[in-house]
């Protein structure tokens, strides 16, 4: 006998219909993931983790079959998947990026360092997921900086070479000319003495204080360029290391940018071919299973 | 004049019984000079004589180990003695250097001189092409007589340190720099310092093959095994990066290769390597010595090699010595 006075429930065999549904679709999901990477499909690995981006930049389509839920599974195994993924990005990328070179930190997590010189940059990280580089903003500020600088046919480092080493050669100057100032400094205190010795008239007193401050006043000012040239060595020293390693990065950075304009011909097409890495990317996966199919 | 003379032979006592006794006690010690005397002088003429033959072997003999034979046992030779003193004689060092001429002699080699000073007697060596610039002659060790040093009269620089007994021959770095690489290198072509250089080598080869001693060569070995360690053992930052600077500017890169070592391509094939050479356990004894190595793919380029033929090699190593120049072995050292 009905009781009137329950709220209507759902249909239970409806539910175990909706629920089974959902799972399977999730089943399926997984299944088709799985299917991809036992077939080495990367391209359709690419596509099940993020169907928005697939559907946008592959199939230029505005609505496409984005799948965020079932992406939120495999949240936990990105690590992995970019691990799994990891080994024909890189390949591709040793191609087209002959200058990057690429370490494994923790699993799926790749440091990038550009060159393989003495003292070549970590220059950021790679995130595999979204096939793009995460180029370490300093760095990369340098380097466009550096591109920049070429029309004046400049280096990064030349201007702050230049003020440093005309520091030092101040320096020097300052440390050579000690004996010069040791005399001037006698010279200075003869004088100051004789003008205090003076008898003067009450005329010429106002004259002779001025005369004894000006001589004072020397002597300070070449009292503090002595102070300057004990401290010199220690600078010139200091300074020869900061030159050092300015020149270290401008060395650097000329392989830098031989290195683009070796592959790109220009940094223009680099940071282009930059931007467009995940379709690129996707098109030769594409273009490589098709020769497959045809093979 | 009636007292005993043991210098004359003529003793008369007309006395006693007591005195005869005396007498001829005294009698028989003369005797006995008489024929020690004669003795001594016959052993020292011996002597004299048996030196002849070892000295005779020493500059004729064509068998190798005769004449290190010869060497060893004239530099111990004491060939005076009280009765009988040679005035012309050669000193150990003397007899060294005519044992490396006739050494190289055997092997053919030629270039080498052994030279007499005609004020002192003194032999020296010479080489052809630097033949001004080059006094060499033997320094014995002090602490050890089986010991000396190869050693440049006038610049002071010895080259080498050879020990006898210890079977052992350490070349020294700083000399190798102060008078191959700047004294001569500021004076003559490559071409002669490489011919001395070859007869340094030849000489460690030769005590290497024919005595089996132990020969470090330093930074003359060409070997692409050979490793040569720097006196900065810890990693030498400065002088790496301005290595990097000046290779670059020379047009060659510094890299930093898969096993984290500094390498720096040159000209056909040869290679210089910077690395830590220490172990590279976690253990808290961990030893850092920094080393260089030379290869190249006939084995026929040393560090010397280099600095000759890549200036700003040359000029890298020489203002950056303190931190990169290359050690020399303790042996070298403590045979000081």
């Amino acid at each position: 006998m009905a009781n009137s006075n329950q709220f209507s429930l759902s249909d239970h065999n409806q539910a175990t219909k909706t629920l089974t549904d959902a799972v399977v679709n999730k089943i399926k999901y997984l299944q088709a993931l799985d299917d991809a990477v036992k077939k080495q499909d990367d391209r359709l690995v690419y596509q099940l983790i993020d169907g928005a981006r697939y559907a946008r930049e592959i199939m230029r389509a505005r609505h496409g079959n984005a799948d965020a839920e079932n992406e939120m599974l495999i949240k936990d195994i990105h690590a992995e998947l970019s691990d799994y993924l990891s080994g024909k990005l890189i390949a591709y990328l040793k191609e087209k990026y002959p200058f990057f070179y690429f370490e494994e930190i923790a699993i799926g997590q790749f440091q990038i360092y550009f060159g393989n010189w003495w003292g070549r940059r970590m220059f950021g990280t790679l995130d595999v997921l979204n096939v793009s580089f995460n180029f370490d903003e300093i760095e990369y500020q340098k380097l466009t900086r550096s591109f920049a600088l070429e029309a004046q046919n400049k280096r990064l480092n030349s201007d702050k070479i230049k003020q440093i080493s005309e520091s030092s050669d101040r320096l020097q100057a300052l440390i050579d000319s000690q004996e010069k100032r040791d005399l001037e400094k006698e010279k200075i205190r003869g004088e100051i003495k004789r003008t205090s010795q003076e008898k003067s008239g009450f005329w010429k007193a106002a004259e002779q204080k001025d005369a004894k401050q000006r001589l004072v006043g020397e002597l300070t000012h070449l009292a503090e360029l002595d102070e300057q040239a004990n401290s010199a060595y220690r600078e010139i020293r200091e300074n020869e290391e900061r030159v050092l390693a300015l020149s270290k990065e401008d060395t650097l950075m000329g392989y830098e940018k031989q290195s683009i304009i070796a592959k790109f011909s220009s940094f223009a097409v680099f940071e282009e071919k930059i931007e467009t890495l995940y379709r690129d990317y996707i098109a030769s996966l594409i273009a490589a299973k098709g020769v497959d199919a045809d093979a | 004049m009636h007292e005993v003379d043991f210098g004359s032979t003529t003793v008369f006592y007309p006395g006693g019984q007591q005195k005869i006794i005396n007498q001829s006690n005294a009698s028989l010690s003369t005797a006995d000079h008489l024929i020690e005397y004669n003795k001594q002088l016959e052993n020292n003429l011996n002597k004299g004589i048996r030196f002849t033959r070892i000295f005779e072997r020493l500059i004729e003999t064509n068998d190798t180990e005769e004449l290190l034979k010869a060497v060893l046992e004239l530099s111990q030779y004491k060939l005076d003695s009280t009765y009988l003193i040679y005035p012309k004689q050669y000193s150990s060092s003397d007899f060294y250097l005519i044992f490396l001429s006739r050494l190289l002699q055997l092997h053919n080699k030629l270039g080498m001189i052994l030279q007499e000073n005609v004020h002192d007697k003194e032999l020296h060596h010479e080489f052809v092409g630097i033949n001004q610039d080059g006094y060499f002659i033997f320094k014995l060790d002090t602490q050890n007589p089986d010991g000396a040093y190869y050693f440049e009269k006038n610049t002071r620089e010895t080259l080498f340190y050879i020990n006898f007994t210890r079977q052992v021959i350490s070349f020294n770095s700083e000399a190798l720099t102060n008078l191959l690489v700047v004294n001569y290198g500021n004076k003559y072509d490559f071409s002669v310092i490489k011919k001395l250089s070859i007869f340094l080598l030849q000489i460690g080869r030769f005590f290497k093959e024919d005595f089996g001693y132990d020969v470090d060569f330093n930074y003359l070995d060409p070997s692409n095994q050979a490793i040569y360690e720097i006196v900065n053992d810890k990693m030498p930052q400065f002088s790496l990066d301005k290595l990097f600077i000046k290779a670059s500017q020379a047009g060659y890169m510094l890299v930093t290769n898969t096993h984290n070592e500094a390498q720096l391509d040159l000209n056909d094939g040869t290679r210089l390597l910077l690395f830590n050479n220490g172990s590279n356990s976690k253990q808290i004894d961990e030893q850092v010595q920094w080393v260089m190595q030379v290869q190249d793919p006939n084995n026929q380029f040393s560090w010397l090699d280099l600095l000759f033929r890549y200036e700003f090699l040359h000029d890298w190593y020489l203002e950056n010595i303190e931190s990169i120049g290359i050690k020399s072995s303790d042996i070298f050292y403590k045979g000081a």
